[in-house]
């Protein structure tokens, strides 16, 4: 898929196997590592998949990168399955067709559209081939719980809680739904239950925005009442790491 | 794959084949339920990812009345249009309709059938809860184990199954399906009710309470059972008018003579699972109120949403 059938042998740097938990450690990793997820968002846009989708997508790209010796493989071929199956999964199907030809005009914005020829025909049985690999290879755990319905019931509670009127004139909502877009970039979800990064996607919106929650008395810190077992510092180192997606 | 044995083929169904396997990395026995699906020109179809997809989150639950899967493998098969799935179940000894047969002549201890029942609608409950509905409940898949256990198995794959290739000639069997499925009308989870309501009936005669042999026969038999409902519940936009059954008028069978075993508020149950309005049935949170429940152990009652693994 990248670039064009005319590829037979693109040597390769030699690839350190690396964890998610060093990936989100050591920025260096970051930008290679990030140019598969901003793919994966900007040709979801193109096919207009929801947020969820592509989130969807990224994850199980995430999945797959530290399951298998992602060296071995297309990384844009897996991207655009990871795209192609996510699809499926949150049952808002696009046409393999249509996800090829939106994703090849993203990764080669200079290049004509797609003919529907040879070529496409190989990239299409690629794609579907690749389908039933990663399928096998993630044993079709592909419906993990994402952290955006935890974000919208939280969302709801705290807005309820602090009063609407303190919540929206400040945007935190669509603040909050940009910010767990954006960490879907990194493999947070591999490391964190998706209720502590919700959780933590508010935590730093409420900061930026200097909103005060009221406890009204409670021991509790209003981040507890999601997330029991979370402490405030490490609230804040998982914000940092969220915060320096901004600086790369 | 090569750490299965396969032992013998426990059943040769309508979408599949079955087998009894050793499993001997962890040394225990397991069926292997093999499925054809076809993986044409878009891939694996959608409603296959999606009902495999729901099956294996809901195995995080660990509902005790739900059979357990293991695992699952994908295969293509030499011409690449067909992809081979198989399934790793847990093995249950027992399935309910062996249960069924082999039981004493005197019949199964009524406690033991409200026991069984109990378990059936709790295992719908949970089902339903996480939004899936089973579809294709009947005896055969309902499992027991020697403890008495009961484990609903095959849930949620009735779609995956008939949207790919019948591959054996085996029927689908129709007499613990619904009328609206029967007149092709919209269907959700209700259903599941209905073929609930059919095995406890079989549980007190221990014979298929409805053995129609076509859908209009199975048709005939239910209504000449629950008598014909009326016109106003007749369902709209169906290709089966109410006329053409108009000789079974309404008169409702007495079940407590049919079943001379059957309390009172098991006959009342039974009434409210066999509603010919699907709107009107009884669903699985209300049964397992109902009075018929009552007298079941508090202990048999704890695990009501199996939340063993404490989800956040």
């Amino acid at each position: 898929m990248a670039d064009g059938g005319e590829k037979s042998k693109v040597v390769m740097p030699p690839v350190v196997k690396i964890s998610a938990q060093q990936l989100i450690e050591d920025k260096d990793h970051w930008p290679e590592y990030l140019k598969i997820g901003k793919f994966i968002a900007e040709s979801g846009i193109k096919l207009k998949l929801g947020s969820v989708v592509i989130a969807r997508a990224a994850t199980i790209y995430h999945r797959f990168y530290f399951l298998c010796d992602i060296s071995q493989f297309d990384r844009y071929l897996v991207a655009v399955t990871c795209l192609y199956l996510a699809s499926k999964v949150e049952d808002t199907p696009r046409r393999a067709r249509d996800v090829i030809t939106t994703s090849y005009k993203v990764l080669h914005k200079e290049k004509p559209i797609l003919k529907v020829d040879s070529f496409y025909w190989q990239l299409r049985d690629s794609v579907v081939n690749f389908e039933l690999f990663m399928l096998r290879m993630l044993k079709f755990d592909v419906s993990s719980e994402l952290p955006h319905k935890y974000l919208l019931h939280y969302l709801k509670s705290l807005q309820d809680w602090c009063g609407e009127s303190n919540w929206t004139t400040n945007h935190i909502n669509q603040l909050c739904w940009q910010l767990l877009q954006d960490t879907s970039l990194l493999p947070f979800i591999l490391l964190y239950p998706p209720s502590v990064i919700a959780t933590a996607v508010i935590y730093l919106a409420v900061k930026c925005n200097n909103i005060e929650v009221p406890s009204e008395g409670s021991t509790k810190p209003w981040w507890n009442v999601f997330s029991p077992n979370l402490n405030e510092e490490g609230l804040q180192q998982l914000c940092y790491k969220f915060m320096e997606l901004y600086d790369t | 794959m090569e750490n299965y044995v396969q032992v013998t083929e426990i059943a040769n169904g309508a979408y599949g084949r079955v087998y009894k396997a050793r499993d001997l990395n962890h040394n225990r026995l397991v069926a292997l339920k093999k499925i054809a699906v076809i993986n044409d020109e878009q891939g694996i179809p959608i409603s296959t990812i999606r009902e495999i997809t729901s099956l294996k989150s809901l195995q995080s639950f660990g509902h005790q009345n739900i059979v357990r899967l293991y695992d699952i493998f994908a295969n293509y098969t030499v011409d690449r249009r067909t992809m081979d799935l198989t399934l790793v179940f847990e093995h249950v000894e027992q399935d309910l309709q062996t249960y069924i047969r082999n039981c004493p002549s005197a019949g199964i201890d009524t406690r033991k059938i409200k026991d069984i029942i109990y378990q059936i609608v709790n295992a719908i409950d949970f089902l339903h809860a996480n939004r899936i509905v089973h579809r294709d409940l009947k005896p055969q898949n309902v499992l027991i184990s020697r403890q008495g256990i009961v484990k609903v198995a095959d849930f949620g794959l009735a779609k995956v199954f008939c949207e790919n290739v019948p591959i054996t000639s085996v029927v689908v069997t129709l007499w613990y399906r619904c009328p609206e499925v029967l007149l092709q009308s919209t269907y959700a989870t209700p259903v599941d009710m209905w073929s609930v309501g059919c095995i406890m009936a079989e549980l007190y005669l221990r014979e298929p309470l409805f053995c129609g042999q076509t859908d209009i026969d199975q048709l005939q038999k239910i209504f000449s059972m629950t008598g014909l409902p009326d016109e106003s519940e007749w369902p709209v936009n169906i290709p089966f008018s109410r006329s053409t059954f108009c000789q079974y008028t309404r008169r409702p069978v007495q079940y407590s003579e049919m079943m001379p075993e059957i309390c009172q508020d098991g006959v009342d149950l039974l009434q409210k699972l066999l509603k010919f309005n699907p709107k009107e049935r009884l669903t699985a949170e209300e049964s397992l109120q109902h009075p018929y429940f009552q007298d079941v152990l508090p202990s048999e009652k704890s695990d009501n949403h199996g939340d063993v693994n404490g989800r956040q």
